[in-house]
């Protein structure tokens, strides 16, 4: 396990990293890039942020059918790819009439941008800050409210609990929108501003490749999300803080009706912004007659075999790792958290960047292969699937695979009857996650697809640059069709695996 | 029961691995093409010859980026793009085959693209930047590239994005020269920032755009623009500016091509060249096969005016591909703002 | 015939900290033995290295004669130990059914679910062989799980606190078929607890685990006789923990009892040059009289069919537990001593 972790994970980033220090020069003129990408992140994080932590306190506490939609409202945008959004916003503006009004101009500028990134950053905020919440206690706030304390000392004493849930939120927000590539690489040179990640992707596209200049811009990257990585780090041990022990979670109530009127409110909006308009938008645009050609016939059925074969290996992968954990292996625990912390800063979109430098050569000569995509892929999604899996195996008794053991049970038995089915939901959809995520991934894919396998993602923003929107949109929605088809297979291979066998008669 | 559904998903995902990982079958030449009609070539090729070829389509952006990219590991045999700078680009990155020779002899105008050190084989050309506006506009018909500057008209020229579409960097490379070069053509170019020039991805976000009328005048290819005018849209038309820039389109090989796939990659060439090849060219492709041959015959596509009609002009596809980064660098920093 | 089990000097670490020091122990057929101990006291570590889950860090065990952990090469998986084992939190297959619970466990394919449904009918069980255990309430589940346990067939049953999740009524119906069924089957059993209504009902002996040692294994009436430590006396049903001053006079011990001065016959080696000491007594060896050490009785309760005064000696923090036949009035009253039936520790703080 270390060795691969070396070869697919330290190896190619260092090599890409040391670049330019052996070669000199570097990319002097990209602090534009750099400075509006941290400012926006930081604008976008301002918004998102405390949006993110009273969605958080209210999914988490409120019952009712407007909590409900808030969370799958949440769930929505969190599982829709960043350039599905955008092209659905394109498609809208793409139109001449639309696109003179102040609302065009400035959805193809700075305030376009804002709003995507807002919509992206939204879920992540609010999942984060729901985790933080979850392990809060509501005394506070209930003696506040039993004490009569009036309506602005409790909204203060709201606030400081709220604090450190909005605090993670704000630095999850950033470094998901200094890494985030989806919406600059549709919206392209159209927006008339400057992105990091974008300026990363032209420095690779050039000719000769500049591997020095994607380097240093990697460099800062890296540099923004571990700084903003320690701070989420720091709020979380603050916010363990005012936990104490004998902790209750709040109990869901029915809110107050205006509460509920103004989630609902910001909820309907959020939805129709992130979720319904794009996608009706791609519905519309695809219903136009058929060109002569479909581009990119197989970049669908790839995709998803793509996602489906690497979500296998992500998932045996942290499975693995888990299971080397669990047995104790201290150093090897201590690699791994330094592993997992330092994926989180670098972007699918760097660790693509590194195997191009590390994987072109006689010994291994793998840039250009399928293989190593799908290894980009894994390596990529890996620690997504650890955490996901580990929340899983944590919440499963120990007692359970014990008796499977000391009552005898053979291997196999024991792998696909008893552990293999105590998983299996959690493994489906973690399963079903990271296929996601492959299937209509970006970054990786730009970067490694084999010349002649378009993957989705690649596909349907090469049509946009091409203002093939109905082409885009189909594959777009064919995409979101064949992924909902294999979670309905799985759902069903899931229901009769997990049956108990029915006694027969006598 | 639940161990046959786990090794059904088992096989399964095996199944799907093995069908996306398998190797292609290493016979053969491999074909980088940016031009619509290399399929067609290809099978016809094959057909003749028995040779397999395996064509993948890139746009010319993307395939520049990925012969970059494999570097000295090239998975690539031929390589055929529109551009003889973007050639020069490469062959400066120490990647290209030198001394490659024409099959069959060229015209004078197919003769003054040739590189000395024989890095490419021109096999044919378009011009890099002609006029596509609706006929029934209003706005007067630019017959050069100085009128683009006047107030009329601010606001309505679109042109394609050379960082992202490879045969647009001739047609920014021509406008600086008629310009007076560079450093000096930048005014030129500035001058039509400041008059609302407008930049999108490729020829076909362009046209897209002077289609639904956020732009008046596009700046594009003249394949793209001929097909568009001709097969697409009966409104439109193509004006040919004064000059002309000529974008030739070229075959590369790797460096280090050598024994059977060197011969057969010859042989691609010059079929390519043949007339037979060039029929199937005329023939098959959609906008690319609006070109004009740099072969003594055949005669091209209907929808082009004789060459003695325009006012060609050439680049100096040495120094203009040497400037490229520079270039583009400036371009994207100066006109649009998106990256470095 | 070998020991059913046999554990030589076994040593256990959890983190890096040493939970169980040198503990030996053996079970012979057909004999339940009680491994009792404080909560953290390191019985159910112990219980897993016996069980293969973890290894010890020193000394053998031995199942049926045969080495299965040596502490170094010699290690037999769990699986391959002929063991059965019945958990505190049951620790049923929750996606299996009842009847899919025990029949997985039987190793021979032909007739499995037969011989299941024979075991689940033996519990009384049979009728809950479709359903799934959630549906099942905690006795149920136990029963299932004592049924799954006997299954596989094991040279061994170990038994992790088995009744501690369950009413009481339940525990004293499961406690007396368990025992029945180990007399009757002679199967070997090591069970957990620290409930003494265990000690009494199941053990043929008692372990007690205490400081990371094994201080005693002894049948439970040796124990009640003679215990070795205070905890053993709380175990064996001893009355008592009263703290009291106390010293040596030649072999005999002095201890201040309210206001009266008893002496414990050959007390004195037990006191060890203590100041103070824990003292307990079986039920009888204190009692109300008309003479005696003067006590005052604060209140009284019905206990197990007697009733219980309490009172309040001169010098002592913690009021006294008495057996008496009727509930004594409230105020001053008199204590007889059986000084010959107390048993004393030494207490240092």
């Amino acid at each position: 396990m270390a060795g691969l972790i070396a070869t697919f994970f330290v190896y190619p980033l260092l090599r890409l990293l040391v670049m330019p220090f052996l070669s000199g020069h570097g990319a002097a003129g990209d602090w534009p890039a750099f400075a509006v990408s941290l400012l926006l992140s930081v604008g976008t994080a301002i918004v998102a942020a405390p949006l993110g932590a009273l969605f958080a306190l209210f999914t988490t506490t409120a019952a009712g059918p407007v909590a409900r939609a808030a969370t799958l409202t949440l769930w929505g945008l969190f599982l829709t790819p960043s350039y599905m959004l955008t092209t659905g916003w394109m498609i809208i503006f793409s139109g001449h009439a639309l696109r003179a009004t102040l609302a065009g101009q400035a959805f193809f500028g700075v305030g376009g941008l804002l709003m995507l990134y807002v919509v992206k950053a939204l879920p992540f905020s609010a999942l984060v800050a729901r985790a933080t919440l979850a392990a809060a206690d509501s005394a506070p706030a209930e003696a506040a409210a039993i004490h009569g304390v009036p309506f602005i000392p409790r909204v203060r004493i709201g606030l400081r609990l709220l604090a450190p849930a909005m605090a993670v939120g704000f630095a999850i927000a950033v470094i998901e929108t200094m890494q985030e590539f989806g919406i600059p690489a549709t919206l392209g040179v159209t927006s008339h501003v400057p992105i990091l990640t974008y300026a990363i992707y032209q420095h690779l596209a050039e000719t000769p490749t500049d591997f020095a200049g994607a380097s240093i811009l990697c460099w800062r990257l890296i540099a923004v999300a571990a700084v903003f990585g320690g701070l989420a780090m720091a709020c979380r041990r603050q916010g363990a803080a005012i936990q104490h022990g004998r902790m209750r979670p709040p109990a869901r109530q029915r809110p107050a009706r205006r509460r509920e009127l103004a989630f609902a409110a910001l909820t309907c909006l959020f939805a129709l912004v992130g979720i319904v308009i794009p996608v009706a938008a791609l519905f519309v645009r695809a219903l136009q007659p058929l060109t002569a050609s479909m581009p990119h016939p197989g970049a669908v059925l790839r995709s998803l075999g793509f996602g489906m074969v690497g979500a296998t290996m992500s998932l045996g992968v942290a499975v693995l790792i888990l299971r080397l954990r669990a047995a104790g292996a201290r150093r090897m625990t201590a690699v791994l958290d330094v592993a997992l912390v330092a994926n989180m800063a670098v972007p699918g979109l760097v660790l693509a960047a590194s195997y191009i430098v590390a994987f072109n050569n006689d010994l291994l000569p793998l840039y250009g292969t399928r293989l190593l995509l799908l290894i980009g892929y894994t390596a990529g999604m890996a620690p997504l699937a650890l955490r996901m899996m580990q929340g899983a195996l944590d919440d499963l008794d120990p007692n359970l695979v014990a008796a499977a053991r000391l009552h005898g049970l053979p291997r196999l038995t024991r792998l696909v009857d008893i552990e293999g089915m105590l998983l299996i939901r959690p493994f489906t959809y973690a399963y079903l996650l990271v296929a996601a995520a492959i299937m209509f991934e970006l970054p990786v894919s730009e970067l490694l697809y084999p010349p002649g396998a378009t993957p989705l993602g690649v596909a349907i923003v090469t049509l946009d640059q091409m203002s093939d929107y109905a082409a885009s949109a189909r594959l777009a929605l064919f995409g979101l069709g064949a992924m909902a088809g294999l979670a309905l297979l799985l759902a069903a291979g899931v229901a009769l695996l997990a049956a108990p066998r029915r006694l027969r008669p006598a | 029961m639940r161990r046959v559904i786990a090794a059904g998903f088992g096989v399964a995902i095996i199944i799907i691995a093995a069908v996306l990982l398998w190797p292609a079958p290493a016979r053969g030449l491999v074909l980088y093409a940016a031009l619509d009609y290399a399929p067609a070539i290809g099978k016809a090729f094959t057909k003749k010859t028995g040779i397999p070829v395996r064509v993948i389509r890139l746009s010319t952006g993307a395939l520049l980026a990925r012969i970059t990219a494999e570097g000295h590991h090239p998975d690539w045999d031929i390589g055929w793009f529109d551009g003889a700078t973007a050639a020069v680009s490469l062959d400066t990155a120490g990647l290209l085959a030198h001394g490659l020779r024409p099959p069959v002899p060229l015209t004078a105008t197919g003769r003054s693209m040739l590189p000395p050190d024989g890095a490419y084989i021109p096999t044919g050309f378009t011009l890099a930047g002609v006029f596509v506006m609706n006929k029934a506009s209003t706005l007067k018909p630019p017959k050069t590239w100085n009128d683009l500057t006047a107030p009329l008209y601010h606001g309505v020229v679109g042109m394609n994005d050379p960082a992202i579409s490879g045969p647009t960097y001739p047609a920014l490379a021509g406008m600086l020269k008629q310009a007076g070069g560079w450093p000096q053509g930048k005014g030129f170019v500035a001058a039509l920032k400041a008059n609302g020039l407008q930049v999108f991805a490729k020829n076909d976000a362009t046209l897209a755009a002077l289609r639904n009328g956020t732009i008046k005048l596009a700046i594009v290819q003249s394949s793209a623009a001929v097909n568009v005018a001709r097969n697409i849209d009966h409104h439109l038309t193509v004006i040919y500016p004064r000059p002309a820039y000529v974008l030739p389109n070229v075959i590369v090989l790797p460096k280090g091509l050598h024994g059977r796939a060197l011969r057969e990659a010859k042989a691609f060439i010059a079929f390519v060249e043949s007339p037979a090849g060039q029929a199937i060219r005329k023939r098959e492709g959609e906008g690319d096969s609006y070109y004009w041959p740099v072969t003594a015959l055949p005669a091209p596509r209907h929808a082009l005016p004789p060459l003695t009609t325009l006012d060609l002009a050439t680049l100096d596809a040495a120094r203009w591909g040497a400037r490229e980064k520079t270039v583009l660098a400036w371009f994207a920093h100066a006109i649009d703002g998106a990256g470095s | 015939m070998s020991a059913a089990l046999a554990i030589d000097g076994v040593a256990v670490q959890r983190g890096g900290r040493l939970v169980v020091e040198e503990a030996s122990l053996g079970l012979a057929p057909g004999e339940c033995v009680v491994l009792a101990g404080e909560s953290g006291s390191g019985k159910t570590s112990l219980l897993r290295v016996i069980g293969g889950l973890d290894r010890p860090a020193r000394g053998t065990i031995r199942i049926g004669g045969a080495v299965v952990d040596d502490a170094a090469a010699t290690f037999i998986r769990p699986e391959s130990r002929g063991l059965g084992m019945v958990f505190q939190d049951f620790a049923l297959w929750p996606h299996l059914s009842v009847l899919e619970n025990v029949a997985v466990v039987i190793r021979d394919r032909a007739g499995r679910d037969r011989k299941a449904l024979a075991l689940l009918d033996r519990f009384g069980v049979a009728s809950c062989a479709g359903r799934l255990p959630a549906t099942l309430s905690g006795g149920q589940q136990q029963r299932v799980g004592l049924a799954r346990a006997l299954a596989a067939a094991p040279r061994l049953l170990m038994l992790d606190e088995p009744f501690s999740s369950l009413d009481v009524e339940t525990r004293e119906t499961l406690r007396t078929e368990l025992r029945a069924l180990i007399v009757e089957s002679g199967l070997s059993a090591l069970c957990i607890s620290h409930d003494p209504a265990d000690i009494a009902r199941l053990a043929d002996r008692v372990a007690v685990l205490e400081d990371r040692r094994l201080t005693a294994c002894t049948t439970p009436d040796a124990m009640f006789a003679r215990p070795a430590t205070p905890y053993a006396a709380r175990l064996a049903g001893l009355c008592g923990g009263v703290r009291v001053p106390a010293r040596g006079e030649g072999s005999d011990a002095a201890i201040a009892l309210g206001s009266a001065q008893l002496a414990i016959p050959g007390g004195a080696a037990r006191l060890a040059g203590a100041a103070q000491a824990l003292l307990f007594w079986p039920r009888g060896a204190l009692s109300l009289a008309a003479e005696g050490v003067p006590a005052t009785c604060i209140g009284a309760h019905f206990e197990a069919g007697h009733w219980q005064a309490l009172l309040r000696l001169d010098g002592l923090a913690t009021p006294v537990p008495v057996q008496c036949a009727a509930p004594p009035p409230r105020g001053a009253v008199a204590l007889r001593v059986a000084a010959d039936r107390l048993h004393l520790f030494p207490f240092s703080g």
